[in-house]
């Protein structure tokens, strides 16, 4: 279904400059030799990476950051697994208001829901700022740990469920030799993408952390406006090949299909 | 986001039954949901109905004021309008970066997965680094005039930081992706057969891609249009960062009102029409191309 | 907070106050206790996060959490949590340290736990000590050293500057001083009278809006664009956000234009009943200590609101210190009291001319 192979391929391939081209200014920058940040850039330095490697602020923000991610990826696989298979394979009153509700978090702007649980903790003069936080990044996760594992719920056969139930394994058996096997990479999706997603957000965060939880993406845009110079380049340059790198575990070591991410 | 059920394929646990194993299920997920998604949106959309801020003081009481203030101060209902306006024209933007790319991923092989590559790669880094960098390309002494001069296309060309459009062009870039994927997925079920057959009678490429491509892949769109729609009008980060207070959101204003102006019931009331509008926006588009999705699709299928 | 602390404490202070200075041996009292507080940011709030805290923490064994914040959001950080105060300390600019003390946020000083309060300049003690300097900057318009900055702030609103200049959002204290600036170059009058005329003077802030390039929220990152060349000039910002990186080499530095200059001084206050009082006095002290004092005055370029520090011969070349060279200054402090009243008013009106 090629329109003109290379009509298209140049257009494809002009994009996709567009799409790069921002992502390498702050790396070019970073190297700048001034105390300040310019394009192009004038001379070459790696201090700007010792300054922010080195920084304390940046280490605690991003050991916040990391387990915030594992909390809520945990938290959201719990309650993620079995809704999913509770939603694929049975009905029930009400099923589609639950599938409604699961996915209403990417609905509702995050900007909003994260100020409704900030309002909803200090009525309830909550001061558990970690326990907020993970609260709000389960409610983000969760819609994408239902939807992958649902879809690969949905591609199995549920005769093999029949089956092994039919020669005598009980309902625990059936899901671990069974469907789990199957569903394994629709899980292994789900944990890396609500890890990606808790890692990243800006707009729940805002609301809800504080001095004590001050995740990276909250500090990074404290960086933007506290550092002079090129540091910050540094920053997003250290960003940008972490996720280079994530990208690399999602192809290599998973085999996952990284367009599942946003599909 | 409806599954088929496969008849008998459930799990009976004991003596349960069918429904109640399903309930039992789904209820953790659900009342989490109800507890920290539900009830504290209400909470605040009722909040935003029932307080008041006057002179600084806290007033309780049902009462329509803030609605009124957001209606009557110009600034708000500008800024409401240019939410909308800026999420609009990112969504149609997107669709027209994304249609190419979106073709190349369908027809898999390896240029489609170094696009899916490069496509979801922005995605993995910080929404922040991302509006930053683009701050550093758009800047009067940024790259992208620096590369104007350097050939010779233009001197001291303006500056698109910190204008509409510099909010505009990050928008479209930050998230491209959710455009691009629910896109290819639907192009990707477009049968190859289809295709070759109407090449095989005669159909011009540009017939191919009018009569079968765009209509079969319209579901795609209509996900991708509307979720870029929706990211775009609660984005927070992209406007704060190159609109430079000059092109500010909703998110801005609500920020704004809760964190700096300590008016919390105004705040409330802002979320409030930006639930509504992402809401309606969002309803509107799935039934209006619903409607179109199934009278061409209703002939392409057959 | 328990009475056994408050006795402790007293007897510590009784007995340390022989011992100058005010470094305690061994402040067990405080130990494993914890403090949040309010502080800025830019290279003011870097060197306290960097330098200040961390030796505090070390002396007493206590936790010093900070929360970078603007003076606005600060006091709406102490309105909300009024009712279950989280934060003991919160640094903010004079202008509101009346204001806090009237809405019952902030309580006095307790003179008797802060030695340091005596070394204080008296002008520098707000409000019948609900509050003290911790810095004084001067405010004006910053520029690139390429170009020559106006004489008089009324050039500013000249065709030729379309585009180029950076402007202080409304968030952010100094937007209240170009608000005087705009009624100064209405009316022609001095600020001390142009103040009282803000209210009719936001046709002529409406005029500038051509040549506006944006409205910052942070000094620092306007700096930095003002230096890259992004815009000629800045109004109007601290000195602290402009002078450390005219020492570092950046080609930035403050005008002074015809009509004055202003005094912004970054202040202190204890919040009420907030959390572990006695160690948010011993820190309130600390910052006040010539040992704090001296080089964070030196690396922010920022007066000390203390007497009796030595800043070195670089420090002094930006700084208005001692007091006898802010007398010579001049440096204009408008009345707040009066502008708070209006500015929830005139941040609505600003942002209608620049964000709607």
């Amino acid at each position: 279904m090629i329109v003109r192979p290379s009509l298209l391929s140049i257009v494809t391939v002009l994009i996709l400059g567009l799409i790069i081209a921002p992502l390498i200014v702050p790396v070019m920058m970073s190297i700048s030799d001034t105390p300040y940040m310019t394009f192009p850039p004038v001379g070459f330095t790696l201090d700007w990476y010792v300054k922010v490697l080195s920084d304390t602020e940046v280490h605690t923000s991003l050991i916040v950051s990391l387990n915030l991610a594992v909390t809520a990826t945990v938290g959201a696989l719990l309650l993620g697994l079995s809704c999913a298979m509770g939603l694929v394979r049975y009905r029930f009153p009400g099923r589609n208001l639950i599938l409604g509700l699961v996915i209403s978090p990417l609905i509702v702007p995050l900007l909003v829901t994260g100020l409704a649980l900030l309002q909803f903790f200090s009525q309830m003069g909550s001061r558990w700022t970690f326990a907020h936080l993970a609260i709000g990044h389960i409610l983000i996760c969760l819609p994408y740990v239902v939807r992958m594992v649902s879809a690969s719920l949905l591609l199995i056969n549920p005769d093999l469920e029949n089956a092994a139930r039919v020669m005598g394994a009980n309902p625990w058996q059936t899901f671990w030799r069974v469907v789990w096997p199957q569903i394994k990479p629709g899980v292994a999706s789900g944990t890396v993408f609500a890890f990606i997603v808790s890692f990243d957000d800006f707009p729940i965060s805002m609301w809800l952390s504080d001095a004590t939880q001050f995740p990276l993406p909250l500090f990074l845009q404290t960086a933007i406006s506290r550092y002079f110079d090129p540091s910050i380049a540094a920053i997003s340059t250290l960003m940008i090949i972490f996720a280079i790198f994530l990208i690399m575990v999602l192809e290599l070591l998973l085999g996952v299909r990284v367009r599942k991410i946003a599909g | 986001m409806t599954h088929a059920i496969p008849n008998g394929g459930s799990l009976q646990l004991g003596r349960l039954g069918h429904k109640t194993v399903g309930l039992l299920l789904v209820s953790p997920a659900a009342l989490f949901l109800l507890a920290f998604f539900i009830i504290p949106n209400l909470l605040l959309v009722a909040y935003s109905f029932t307080a008041q801020m006057r002179d600084g003081v806290l007033v309780t009481g049902l009462n329509l004021e803030n609605y009124r203030r957001a209606f009557e101060v110009d600034l708000y209902w500008r800024v409401l309008l240019r939410t909308v306006r800026v999420a609009v024209t990112a969504s149609v933007v997107a669709a027209f970066f994304a249609y190419p790319l979106a073709m190349v991923i369908s027809q898999r092989g390896r240029f489609a997965k170094i696009v899916t590559l490069v496509v979801v790669a922005p995605l993995l880094v910080n929404v922040v680094i991302r509006s930053y960098a683009w701050a550093q390309l758009l800047s009067r002494q940024g790259a992208l005039n620096w590369v104007l001069d350097q050939a010779g296309i233009a001197e001291n060309a303006p500056q698109l930081l910190y204008t509409e459009w510099a909010v505009l062009i990050a928008s479209v870039h930050v998230f491209l992706p959710f455009l691009v994927l629910p896109l290819a997925s639907a192009m990707e079920k477009v049968p190859s057969t289809v295709v070759d057959a109407a090449r095989v009678a005669g159909a011009t490429p540009f017939a191919v891609f009018r009569r079968i491509i765009l209509p079969l892949s319209l579901p795609g769109l209509v996900v991708g249009m509307s979720l870029v729609f929706s990211l775009t009008a609660a984005a927070y980060v992209t406007p704060q960062i190159l609109g430079g207070n000059f092109a500010p959101l909703v998110g801005t204003l609500i920020e704004q009102q809760v964190l700096s102006l300590n008016d919390w019931p105004f705040g409330a009331a802002l979320a409030t029409l930006l639930i509504l509008t992402v809401l309606t926006v969002n309803l509107v588009f799935l039934k209006a191309v619903e409607r179109r999705t199934s009278s061409w699709t209703a002939g392409a299928r057959e | 907070m328990s009475r056994v602390n408050r006795r402790t404490f007293g007897k510590l202070v009784l007995g340390a106050g022989a011992v100058a200075p005010v470094y305690f041996s061994k402040n067990a009292w405080a130990q494993d206790k914890t403090i949040t507080i309010g502080i800025w940011g830019g290279s003011q709030g870097e060197f306290i996060k960097k330098n200040v805290i961390p030796a505090f923490q070390a002396d007493f064994g206590c936790t010093v959490l900070a929360e970078e914040g603007a003076t606005l959001s600060n006091v709406s950080k102490m309105r909300a949590t009024q009712s279950n105060p989280k934060y003991s300390v919160m640094f903010v600019d004079d202008v509101v340290v009346s204001l806090c003390k009237a809405e019952g946020l902030t309580e006095q000083l307790p003179r008797e736990k802060m030695p340091a309060l005596a070394e204080v300049f008296p002008q520098y003690i707000y409000d019948d000590y609900y509050g003290t300097g911790l810095g004084i900057s001067m405010a004006s318009l910053f520029h690139n050293k390429a170009i020559t900055p106006p004489a008089s702030y009324a050039d500013l609103w000249k065709p030729e500057w379309a585009g180029k200049i950076k402007l202080v959002s409304p968030r952010n204290t100094p937007a209240m001083l170009f608000l005087i600036v705009a009624a100064a170059v209405k009316t022609g009058k001095p600020f001390q009278d142009a103040q009282y005329l803000i209210g009719d003077a936001f046709d002529k802030v409406a005029e500038l809006k051509p040549n506006v390039q944006n409205l910052y929220d942070s000094g620092v990152q306007a700096a930095n664009e003002v230096a890259q060349g992004q815009a000629d000039v800045g109004l109007i910002e601290y000195s602290k956000y402009i002078y450390p990186y005219t020492e570092k080499g950046a080609p930035i530095d403050l005008g002074f234009p015809s009509e004055g200059t202003f005094a912004g001084t970054n202040c202190q206050v204890l919040v009420k009943n907030g959390p572990e009082q006695d160690l948010a006095a011993a820190f309130m002290n600390r910052m006040l200590e010539p040992a704090v004092q001296k080089p964070l005055s030196e690396y922010a370029l920022m007066a000390p609101p203390v007497n009796g520090v030595e800043l070195s011969d670089t420090a002094l070349k930006y700084v208005a210190y001692p007091e006898s060279e802010m007398a010579r200054r001049n440096l204009f402090t408008p009345d707040w009291a009066f502008i708070n009243q209006h500015r929830a008013d005139w941040t609505e009106r600003f942002n209608q001319i620049f964000s709607a």
